[in-house]
């Protein structure tokens, strides 16, 4: 019996013990100890917080889509009932929640992480042996442990753009279709994976290419398939991207903190939102005007008018008389649509190419523009708000209501419509002009006119809200297609991640990235002197940009050598075609991501949105060292034994910072900072 | 013979579409504004602070200067007349206007060449120039005192050139022309005319590109026909490339800034941008062929000025910081602009006192305290009751630094400052004005002096914020320098150093991304996209003017294509010459 189950053992792959001992290995330094710190650590307070309006089922959006956090909620409903538990960083967590719990599940997520990259250089045709040392560089990089290791939405993302690329190898159209899903499940969770999604396209592009120009298949058939690979590459991400979002929306219909941002239309949407007594503006309505589109910096801009005067004069001593005018990012102040001259036309529509006043309602001042600058932009006319009793007549602010998207009914609809107000006397437009003001404004932005350019564009168009009068309170809910609420939602989104935010002390740049400059403090403790960082594994992340390149002019130099047609073995020509396409895919979606990084998003960016560069790298550099060792076997082996001895060693150094062992003396701190760049804060 | 006389009747209708009514609008146009300024400062030999590399304005103020313009007139803003009300002209514009429409035109002449070399046919190249010559945006592009112009010829000067050269190489051996003097000349030509490129605009760098990217399908061809190119020849053919598109591009580039630099000398008020030395070099500068203390001593006066770009004087003023008890917080801020509040006096920590005279150096290492002048307060790191850091206002990771009043004794080791010299420096010899790059450590707060490149809000007067960093990341916001110390009695002096060549260049090229990085779009600016150019979409206002003869010059789109994606006429002849010839 005991012989029996010897002799089976011994038929064991070596690969199967070997990813199995990495896979325990790996389970151990990111699943142990979870509960230290006990406490809200760095990026968890945000997923934390944001998390909790869920439980409130109140709308709320985020620089990115909301897959992460929906399956926090989902699986642990009462981690996020109360937000006072995630309110600030190093916030103890209360005795009935334990963190372990909620911090297993990226754990587990982060040590799924290693079979798959094993299965990725596996199935990219790399043998065991590669796929093992790939496996090895991701276990014991203490970036990846660390990112691992709490309730952040990385180690999602990591192993669904893996299990992604791990689909996409494989040869079966089913095969590339779940792939398809895992790309628009992993751009669900984090959007800087539309750089892999690229990949995937151009994946598809040449699968269908290969199909296209494959002689046994006939034409019509091998067309129709590398379509079929070309369309599910591209609408399946979308339209799994779409439904995750919609579940979301689903869950949240109620009005919450962020509704400003969004448009009238999708504001009414949600329960307790906007509400409308009627779906045409009226003479006599009142109604809120809201700049249509995103305005930075805050997405939304209402117009409103403070009862101050412009605190300014020119250059030629003429200076404002009127009040002020603003942009506010919120629901400031409301206007009375008022006929110019027949006072007593009330309940009159109002439609396209009418004459209309506009009446502060809080002030009573008439909206009006002159030819006098505006105050930051001083090629634009200043608005201000007048009183009519004085010398203006009603005459000299006058607006002309242009209602862009008219569909045939000229009508001024509320929430729908977008309108632009022409000043009569001077023809110019009203807009906002994208600057903030001075000091004087407090953060508002500023409004003004200026003329049409040459194609008849104008910056802003405006949208009514109308505020419901308290007679009627029957009012109805606008049910808006869901698909332009959530395609709105999205591009909200993609709004909000573009937008900068304030300086932060960890903040990095990409060019730190590749040699792991930047360090990112998580947690510390001021009693034990124990610290939690994030730091890559520097031997693998130089090591891994070393063996890159090395790989790149081999490839180049066999390319050179196979043109000045020397004869090849086979089995090299085979070696370098398996190199060149790990290097399509992996190396261009090292490139893509960097590139997303360095070319889309604003500052401030942080050391952790490498990763998953890195795991590319550290998947290449194991099929490079395989190209090598079968160039030079003897040299090759000895040099990744040292490469992989030095790895360890390095996340061997490294371990107490990562997982915030308590140091005893300041020496052994100067000790870790291996580079100067590295900001550990020493007390 | 057909081909050379289509040649000259295309360059004349060319110069003919070009020059006509050239001297309309008789005001200034659009970014002739600022190339005719820029004009203007070569001639006057302003230096001045600009995105685009210098060799386009030196050839506007060539022509400008061979036209009489003598520097005067400042062509301060779109529509100035450059008339006088009697009808005097102020300043030789419309040769200058010419000189680009030569430009201009002498970029479809190439286009021609180009199309007639690689399709061997007179109508596909007819076809092709006809279309530049009709093309309104060339036009219109064409017409004013631009860089475009100028870039555009360079651009389309160094296709033609590589284009001829590989025309010249065929795999027949007897009619290979390689390594002819006819086969180097294009390709030096290339060479030269793709440095002028890239020293017009550096949009360029897409031409030299485009440039590598053919040489490098050219070597590619001879790499594989290994019956006809030894090895040998091979690397004559690389070196050569070598040798003429990137050597020598990288030569005239870096001549055309040593020519700059030696042109301009006069100081303006674009000086702020550049660093100490660098102004030292002026006429009219403060710091021109001043002399100065060999070395800052324990007892000098002096203004400290931030190597950043832009870089900023530590300042104080007796104004306080909000919300602040008053004895402890009068604000230190970095202000661009030289003032009296700059100046600091250096004092030695109260220990060292006895053993200091006058004249010792400081060296690295030496802890000093620094006291505001005007006020005679002391800078300091601000502390709470509990001898806590104060958070800056707005790096809030940093402490707040303030000038306190002498006389307050609380925390007074958070007044003392160690001087640490910048590695690689000699620091053997005291620490000298300008030469000499230093931190400025609190050593009780372990913390150095840092100038964040951020405003401080309304309550500080649109200056800059400084505070002191506790980590070592952003370095490059704690190096500072003396720059002006008031000379004591008999302390040996020294004029400043002036720098190399080449650190100017680099500063210059400093410079000029810092500048291009503040360009931004922004809401509501009429900017179109590039998506836009390909199908012609928005127009570009050069001028306009509500006059009775309302002269309105329109420029359909392609103004911006040109300039960027410079390859679009080429793209269209390509277009219909292939149409034309298989």
């Amino acid at each position: 019996m005991l012989q029996k189950f010897m002799d089976y053992l011994c038929k064991i792959d070596h690969g199967i013990v070997g990813i199995c001992f990495l896979t325990v290995v790996g389970m151990y330094n990111r699943c142990c100890d979870l509960h230290y710190p006990n406490s809200v650590t760095f990026d968890e307070v945000h997923y934390g917080s944001v998390t909790t309006l869920y439980s409130s089922q109140r709308f709320h959006i985020d620089k990115q889509p909301p897959l992460f956090r929906l399956l926090l909620f989902n699986l642990f409903p009462n981690y996020f009932s109360t937000v006072s538990m995630w309110e600030n960083i190093g916030k103890d967590f209360p005795d009935q929640f334990s963190p372990q719990a909620i911090r297993l599940l990226p754990a587990i997520l982060g040590t799924l992480l290693i079979p798959t990259a094993f299965g990725v250089v596996l199935k990219l045709g790399f043998t065991v042996d590669a796929a093992l040392l790939a496996a090895i560089l991701v276990t014991f990089d203490n970036a990846l442990v660390i990112q691992s290791r709490f309730m952040v939405a990385d180690s999602l993302q990591l192993i669904l753009v893996l299990l992604s690329i791990f689909f996409a190898v494989i040869k079966s159209w089913f095969c590339f279709v779940l792939s398809s899903i895992f790309i628009g499940l992993a751009m669900s969770v984090h959007l800087s994976s539309l750089a892999l999604w690229i990949v995937i396209i151009m994946l598809a592009l040449s699968k269908a290419w290969e199909i296209c120009t494959d002689r046994k298949v006939s034409l019509a058939h091998g067309f129709g398939k590398g379509c079929l690979y070309i369309v599910s590459s591209i609408l399946v991400p979308i339209f799994v991207l779409l439904m995750c979002t919609t579940v979301h929306l689903k869950s949240v219909n109620l009005s919450g903190p962020h509704d400003i941002l969004m448009s009238s239309t999708f504001q009414a949407s949600l329960d307790g939102g906007l509400k409308s007594d009627g779906s045409i503006v009226k003479y006599g309505s009142v109604i809120r005007l809201r700049a249509t589109g995103d305005i930075p910096p805050y997405g939304s801009c209402y117009l409103n008018s403070i009862a101050q005067i412009y605190p300014l004069t020119h250059e030629d001593g003429r200076g404002s008389s009127g009040q002020q005018v603003v942009g506010c990012s919120y629901k400031a102040s409301s206007w009375n649509v008022l006929h110019p001259t027949n006072f007593d036309s009330q309940n009159m529509e109002v439609r396209d190419g009418d004459f209309i006043l506009l009446i502060h309602s809080n002030t009573n001042g008439t909206l009006n523009t002159h030819d006098v600058a505006a105050p930051v932009s001083k090629y634009k006319q200043e608005v201000s708000c007048v009183n009519l009793n004085e010398m203006h007549s009603p005459k000299m602010q006058t607006w002309k209501v242009h209602v862009v998207n008219t569909n045939g009914n000229k009508a001024w609809k509320n929430l729908h419509s977008k309108v632009l107000f022409e000043h009569v006397n001077t023809g110019f437009y009203l807009v906002v002009t994208g600057n903030t003001l001075p000091e004087w404004g407090l953060g508002s932005l500023e409004v003004a006119t200026e003329g049409l350019d040459e194609t008849g564009d104008c910056a802003t168009e405006w949208n009514a809200e109308t505020i419901p009068s308290s007679k009627k309170t029957s009012s109805y809910k606008i049910i808006h297609e869901t698909f332009n609420n959530v395609v709105e939602y999205l591009g909200m989104t993609w709004f909000l991640s573009l937008q900068s935010g304030p300086d932060h002390r960890f903040a990095s740049e990409p060019y730190e990235w590749p040699f792991g400059q930047s360090s990112i403090a998580y947690w510390y403790n001021s009693t034990t002197n124990a610290q939690l960082h994030f730091t890559g594994n520097i031997a693998s992340w130089c090591g891994g940009i070393l063996i890159s390149s090395l790989l790149i002019i081999n490839c180049i130099l066999f390319a050179l050598y196979q043109r000045r047609n020397h004869a090849i073995a086979n089995d090299r020509l085979h070696l370098w075609q398996k190199s060149v396409y790990a290097l399509m895919i992996l190396g261009s979606a090292y490139v893509f991501h960097m590139a997303y990084y360095i070319i889309v998003v604003p500052s401030p960016k942080f050391a952790y949105q490498y990763l998953p560069s890195v795991v590319c790298l550290h998947m290449l550099q194991a099929c490079a060292l395989e190209v090598f060792y079968c160039y030079c076997e003897r040299l090759a082996l000895i040099v990744i034994f040292i490469y992989v001895a030095s790895v360890i060693w390095c996340y061997w150094i490294l371990r107490s910072i990562t997982f915030g062992f308590a140091t005893k003396c300041q020496e052994e701190l100067e000790h870790l900072q291996l580079w100067q760049s590295w900001d550990l804060p020493l007390t | 013979m057909q081909s050379s006389l289509l040649f000259v009747c295309i360059t004349f209708i060319g110069v003919t579409s070009r020059l006509f009514r050239i001297n309309e609008p008789r005001y200034v146009c659009w970014d002739e504004t600022h190339f005719g300024k820029m004009a203007g400062f070569y001639i006057n030999r302003t230096m001045f602070a600009c995105v685009h590399p210098p060799l386009g304005k030196l050839i506007i103020a060539t022509i400008g200067l061979a036209g009489g313009y003598d520097g005067h007139f400042s062509f301060t803003q779109p529509g100035d007349t450059y008339y006088t009300e009697n009808g005097t002209l102020l300043t030789p514009y419309i040769t200058m206007r010419v000189g680009c429409a030569i430009f201009g035109t002498l970029m479809i002449s190439a286009v021609y060449c180009i199309i007639y070399t690689l399709t061997k046919s007179v109508g596909a190249a007819v076809l092709s120039s006809m279309l530049l010559i009709c093309d309104v945006a060339m036009v219109t592009l064409s017409r004013y005192i631009l860089l475009d112009p100028i870039m555009l010829f360079f651009m389309f000067a160094s296709v033609l050139g590589v284009v001829k050269a590989s025309a010249l190489q065929t795999r027949c051996s007897k009619q290979d022309k390689s390594f002819t003097s006819y086969w180097w000349g294009w390709l030096v030509f290339t060479g030269i005319c793709l440095g002028c490129t890239l020293s017009v605009k550096l949009v360029g760098a897409f031409t030299v590109m485009f440039v590598g990217a053919w040489a490098i399908a050219d070597l590619w061809k001879l790499l594989g026909d290994t019956e006809m190119v030894s090895l040998q020849l091979l690397g004559k053919h690389f070196a050569a490339r070598v040798l003429c598109l990137i050597f020598l591009p990288i030569a005239i580039y870096v001549g055309v800034f040593y020519f700059h630099f030696h042109i301009l000398h006069q100081s303006s008020d674009d000086d702020i941008f550049y660093s100490s030395k660098f102004q030292s070099t002026l006429h009219g500068n403060l710091l021109h062929k001043k002399s100065m203390p060999m070395h800052i001593t324990f007892k000098s006066s002096l203004t400290m000025r931030n190597t950043l770009i832009e870089g900023m004087f530590l300042h104080s003023h007796p104004h306080y910081y909000p919300n602040m008890l008053e004895q402890y917080s009068q604000q230190v801020t970095g202000y661009k602009i030289r003032d009296g509040n700059n100046w600091w006096n250096i004092e030695p920590v109260i220990q060292q006192a006895k053993k200091l005279m006058d004249n010792v150096p400081l060296h690295d290492g030496d802890l000093i305290s620094l006291h505001h002048m005007v006020t005679n307060k002391s800078l300091s790191v601000v502390i709470d009751k509990n001898d806590k850091w104060h958070a800056a206002p707005i790096f809030y990771w940093n402490s707040m630094v303030a000038s306190i009043s002498r006389q307050n004794s609380s925390g007074n080791d958070y007044k003392n400052w160690k001087i640490e010299l910048k590695a690689l420096q000699n620091r053997s010899s005291g620490i000298c004005a300008v030469d000499c790059v230093f931190k400025l450590v609190n050593v009780a707060a372990r913390c150095c002096l840092f100038a964040s490149l951020k405003k401080l809000p309304g309550w500080g007067k649109d200056q800059y914020e400084i505070s002191c960093y506790h980590g070592r990341r952003y370095e490059q916001g704690c190096w500072w320098h003396a720059e002006e110390v008031l000379p004591s009695s008999n302390a040996a002096t020294t004029a400043i150093k002036p720098p190399s060549f080449l650190t100017n260049l680099f500063e210059s090229h400093k410079v000029m991304f810092h500048l291009n990085s503040k360009l931004k779009k922004k809401y509501g600016d009429r900017v179109s996209k590039p998506w836009h150019w390909a199908v012609n979409y928005k127009a570009s206002m050069i001028s306009w003017i509500v006059t009775k003869t309302c002269s309105s010059e329109k420029f359909s789109f392609n103004f911006a294509a040109a300039t960027i994606f410079q390859e679009r006429g080429q793209a269209i002849s390509h277009r219909n010459s292939s149409g034309l010839v298989d």
